[in-house]
C-alpha cells in the first residue's frame, strides 16, 4: 500500500519524481560548480526566491507556478536557500569524488565547522554520516536569521538524497 | 520539580521578565512576570486545572487563547478566571475549582448525577432546601464566590465611558492590523481593539517564514511581521489601540458596540463604520476521551511553546495534515520535542502544502494517512492514542487498531470562522465547508451589514497572507466610504485587489475562490433586509 | 469512556443522539434539553459538532445556526449598571 503513494500522499517527492519534473540539475553542472535545486513542485503563491537571486537565475511564471532554475546562470551563492519559506531550496556539488549539499538549518545545536552530522534523506532515514564544512548565519534584511549549512559526504551519490542533518554532539 | 521551560531555541528568544512566586492551593511555584498563569503552571508541571461539571473529569487547557474556557481557575478569590489570558502577579493565589469534587470524583461518577438532578433533589420540604443546597453546591457548578468579592462588589464596578469614532476595527490580528494601517493613513480617527495584551494575533506565534509576494509579507517570519505592523501603527497618530479589550455586544438599532476593557471597565463606542476581523478558532474532533488533559488545539500548543516558551509535553501526536498541523509539528521539533506521527484520514493527499510536509518528513516524522484516532489513552492525562485504518467510506477497519505512545495529542484539523460578533450585525449567515463554517454574505467591498466590513479568517478561513491583503482592502474600502476618496486610494485598492487575485491563483485556493464567489453579492442591501 | 461534545457542560455524543431520538431534533430545542452551546465558551467548540450530529441523524445538510445573544464574553454586572445609569 505504502509503495503506491504519490508525492502528495507521502509528503515529499522522490529523486525519480524530481528527475522527471526536471527539478534536479544535470550531472555536468553539479560537477562544474555548486548549483541550486528547487524541490518545490506545487503551485503555491510565493516568490521570495525570484527576488533573492541577484543573478536572475530563478524565474517564475506568475506568482503561483513553481520556480525554474537556469543552471548556467546560478552561481551557488545560497541567497535563495536562506530565504525560501518552504525550506525547499538546496545546493548540490560533486567535487573530487565527494558530495556536498547545502541546506537551510533551523535546529539546535548550532553548527560549527568540522561537526559530525547524521545525514537524513527525504523520508528522514539516516543514510550516512557527514561533516559540516561551511555553516553561515544569514540574517540579511528582513529575513530572520537562519543557518545555511553545507555538509560534505564521502559518497557523491548521496548528495541526491540527503536533505537534512542531525548534528552529533 | 521539573521545569518545562525552553531556554534555548533556534529561532526565538523568550523575554520572561522578573521571577515571581505564585501559590497553587497554598503551594509556592516559580513563575516569570511575562507569563500567563497557564504558562507558569504548565512550566511547573501542573496539568489538571479543574474538574468538569457533570462527570468530574479532569480538565486541562485546550485553546490557550481565551476561547475554550477549559482552563478556568479561582484567582485571588475571583472564580472562573481564564488562566490562559491572565498574566501572573507576584504573590497570586490560585485555587483549583471544585477541589471537593476532586477528592470524591470516583464516588460521584458512580452516582452519575447530572446538574439537572441536583436541581430536583431536596426541594421538599422547604426547610431542608437551604442546608442541602449548601452541600450540593460543593459538588457541582463552576466554583463559588468568595466572601471577598461579595464585600467589595462596589470596587469592581466599571468606570462608565462612552465615546464615538470614525472607524472601529475589532481584532488586532493580521487582517485587523493591516486594515488599521491603511485606514489610519487616511482617516482621522481609527480605533483597534484586541482581547490580548499583545496585538498581532496568530502572527505572534508563527516562527516560520511566510509565502506569498515579497511585496506584502513573504520571506518574513510571522512574529516579526506582527511586530513590524504594530510598530508602524504606533507611529500613526490617527490610530488608537486598545489592547485587552473584548467586544461584548453590538446593538444595531443604536449602532453602538459594548466593550469590556481588562475585566472591569465597560466602554460603549459608537462608530460610523466597523471592520470585523475577529479571525477564527480551532475545530475539534470527536473521539473517546477527547477531553483528557494533554489534548490541545494546535494553536494552543503554538501559543504555549512559541510565545511563552513552555513545552506542552515530551512527545506528541498530531492530528490532521493541514498547514497548521504540519507547521506545528515542525515547531515542536525545533523546540526539541518529539513528534510520534501525524495522523489524518486524508486519502487523496496531504491537505497542506507539500513543502511543509517535506520539512517534517525529512526529520523522520511519519505521516499516517487513511487513519483516524479512536481513543485517547490515559486516566489523568494522555499516555497514548489508539488509531485505526479507514476504508474508502471512512469507516474504521476492524483489527487494524494500533497503539501509539505520546504524552500529548494536538489537533490541527482546521479552523472555523468566529461568527458570534458578526451575527449580532444581523447579516445573512451561510454555511460553507470550504470556508470552514458559518460566514456572512457580503458584497464586493466586503460589506456584510450596512456599516460593517469583514476581513480575514472570520470571513472564510485562508492563509495569514490573504488576511493581510483583505484587511488592507477593508481598511481602504472603509476609508473611501467615509469620504476619504481620491485617486491615490483607488490606485491602492486596485493594487491590493490585483495582489489578492494573484495570491488566490494556486490550485489550493480554487475551492475557496468558488465558495467566496457564491457568498458575494452585488447589492448587500437587498440581502440584509 | 466518553466522547465529549461540549466541554463546558459535559455533554456526550450519546446524550445528543438520545435527545435527538427523543424528538429534540433542532438546535434550539436540543440546546435547551442538553445544555450544549450554552456553556462558558458559548458554543465555540460544540456548535459545529452538534450541527453535524443533527445533520447526520436527520440526513440533512448543515444550515441553521443558533441565535447568538450578547454578552459574547462574561462581563461584570457592575459595568452594565454603571453604563445604563449614564444613559438614563
Amino acid at each position: 500500500m505504502q509503495d503506491e503513494q504519490n508525492a502528495a500522499q507521502r509528503g515529499y517527492s522522490t529523486r525519480e519524481e524530481l528527475q522527471k519534473s526536471r527539478a534536479l540539475p544535470p550531472i555536468e553542472k553539479v560537477k562544474e560548480k555548486r548549483v541550486c535545486i528547487i524541490e518545490c513542485t506545487e503551485e503555491i503563491p510565493c516568490n521570495p526566491c525570484v527576488q533573492a537571486c541577484k543573478f536572475g537565475a530563478i524565474s517564475k511564471e506568475g506568482l503561483c507556478k513553481p520556480g525554474v532554475v537556469d543552471w548556467d546562470v546560478c552561481t551557488g551563492c545560497t541567497q535563495c536557500v536562506a530565504i525560501c519559506p518552504g525550506m525547499s531550496i538546496f545546493m548540490q556539488r560533486i567535487e573530487d569524488g565527494k558530495g556536498y549539499v547545502t541546506m537551510p538549518y533551523e535546529f539546535l545545536p548550532e553548527p560549527k565547522i568540522g561537526d559530525k552530522a547524521q545525514l537524513l534523506d527525504r523520508s528522514g532515514k539516516v543514510v550516512g554520516e557527514g561533516r559540516i564544512v561551511n555553516p553561515t548565519y544569514q540574517a540579511k534584511g528582513d529575513a530572520y536569521p537562519r543557518w545555511v549549512v553545507t555538509v560534505e559526504m564521502d559518497d557523491p551519490e548521496l548528495s541526491y538524497e540527503v536533505r537534512a542533518i542531525r548534528i552529533l554532539e | 520539580m521539573e521545569d518545562w521551560r525552553v531556554y534555548k531555541h533556534p529561532i526565538l528568544e523568550f523575554e520572561r521578565g522578573k521571577e515571581v512566586t505564585l501559590y497553587l492551593d497554598g503551594k509556592p511555584m516559580k513563575a516569570f512576570e511575562n507569563e500567563t498563569i497557564l504558562a507558569a503552571m504548565y512550566a511547573n508541571g501542573v496539568r489538571v486545572f479543574s474538574r468538569s461539571i457533570k462527570y468530574h473529569r479532569p480538565r486541562g487547557f485546550f485553546c490557550a487563547i481565551g476561547r475554550c474556557s477549559s482552563c478556568m481557575m479561582e484567582v485571588d478569590g475571583v472564580p472562573n478566571v481564564r488562566t490562559c489570558i491572565t498574566k501572573v502577579k507576584d504573590g497570586m493565589h490560585l485555587r483549583r475549582q471544585k477541589t471537593f469534587a476532586d477528592k470524591f470524583a470516583p464516588f460521584l461518577n458512580l452516582l452519575n448525577l447530572s446538574p439537572l438532578a441536583y436541581n430536583r433533589m431536596f426541594t421538599k420540604p422547604g426547610i431542608i432546601y437551604k442546608p442541602a443546597m449548601k452541600i450540593i453546591r460543593q459538588f457541582t457548578g463552576q466554583g463559588s464566590f468568595s466572601k471577598k468579592i461579595e464585600e467589595s462588589g462596589e470596587e469592581i464596578m466599571g468606570i462608565d465611558d462612552e465615546f464615538s469614532t470614525e472607524l472601529l476595527i475589532v481584532g488586532g490580528g493580521p487582517a485587523g492590523l493591516s486594515a488599521a494601517l491603511e485606514a489610519g493613513q487616511r482617516c482621522d480617527d481609527v480605533i483597534v481593539i484586541d482581547d490580548k495584551e499583545q496585538l498581532g494575533g496568530q502572527l505572534n506565534r508563527q516562527t516560520h517564514m511566510f509565502f506569498s509576494d515579497v511585496k506584502y509579507a513573504a520571506g518574513k517570519r510571522g512574529f516579526k511581521l506582527g511586530k513590524e505592523m504594530v510598530e508602524k501603527i504606533s507611529k500613526l497618530k490617527t490610530v488608537r489601540v486598545l489592547p485587552k479589550t473584548n467586544a461584548i455586544a453590538y446593538y444595531p438599532m443604536e449602532n453602538k458596540m459594548l466593550m469590556l476593557r481588562s475585566t472591569d471597565r465597560g466602554l460603549m463606542v459608537k462608530a460610523k463604520k466597523y471592520i470585523v476581523a475577529v479571525g477564527a478558532y480551532e475545530k475539534t474532533l470527536l473521539f473517546e476521551n477527547n477531553d483528557l488533559p494533554g489534548i490541545y488545539g494546535a494553536g494552543g500548543v503554538q501559543t504555549l511553546l512559541n510565545i511563552y516558551g513552555v513545552k506542552p509535553g515530551k512527545k506528541g501526536l498530531m492530528l490532521g495534515t493541514g498547514n497548521v498541523s504540519l507547521i506545528v509539528a515542525y515547531q515542536l521539533l525545533q523546540a526539541g520535542i518529539g513528534v510520534e506521527a501525524i495522523v489524518a484520514p486524508s486519502f487523496r493527499r496531504v491537505s497542506g502544502y507539500l513543502v511543509h510536509a517535506a520539512k517534517i518528513r525529512r526529520h523522520g516524522v511519519p505521516i499516517i494517512t487513511r487513519h483516524t484516532i479512536l481513543r485517547a489513552l490515559g486516566k489523568q492525562r494522555v499516555t497514548g492514542a489508539l488509531i485505526t485504518e479507514l476504508d474508502e467510506k471512512y469507516r474504521p477497519i476492524e483489527g487494524t487498531e494500533k497503539r501509539l505512545d505520546c504524552d500529548f495529542i494536538c489537533m490541527g484539523v482546521g479552523l472555523t470562522p468566529s461568527y458570534d460578533l458578526i451575527q449580532l450585525f444581523n447579516p445573512k449567515m451561510v454555511y460553507s465547508s470550504e470556508l470552514g463554517g458559518f460566514v456572512p454574505v457580503r458584497d464586493m467591498q466586503f460589506r456584510f451589514a450596512e456599516n460593517a466590513y469583514i476581513a480575514g479568517d472570520c470571513g472564510g478561513v485562508e492563509e495569514a497572507t490573504t488576511a493581510v491583503l483583505e484587511g488592507g482592502l477593508a481598511g481602504l474600502y472603509a476609508a473611501r466610504s467615509l469620504g476619504y476618496a481620491d485617486e491615490e486610494v483607488s490606485a491602492k485598492i486596485d493594487e491590493y485587489e490585483h495582489a489578492l487575485e494573484e495570491d488566490r491563483g494556486s490550485p489550493f485556493s480554487s475551492d475557496i475562490k468558488a465558495a467566496l464567489q457564491k457568498i458575494t453579492v452585488e447589492n448587500i442591501e437587498e440581502v440584509i433586509k | 469512556m466518553k466522547t465529549i461534545v461540549c466541554r463546558c457542560h459535559d455533554v456526550t455524543e450519546e446524550d445528543l443522539e438520545a435527545a435527538i431520538d427523543a424528538g429534540y431534533d433542532d438546535l434550539e430545542t436540543l440546546k435547551r434539553i442538553s445544555g450544549v452551546t450554552t456553556g462558558h465558551c458559548q458554543g465555540k467548540f460544540c456548535m459545529l459538532h452538534s450541527l453535524d450530529i443533527l445533520a447526520r441523524k436527520k440526513g440533512k445538510k448543515i444550515s441553521e445556526l443558533t441565535r447568538i445573544r450578547p454578552p459574547l464574553d462574561p462581563i461584570p454586572l457592575g459595568c452594565l449598571i454603571s453604563l445604563s445609569k449614564k444613559s438614563i
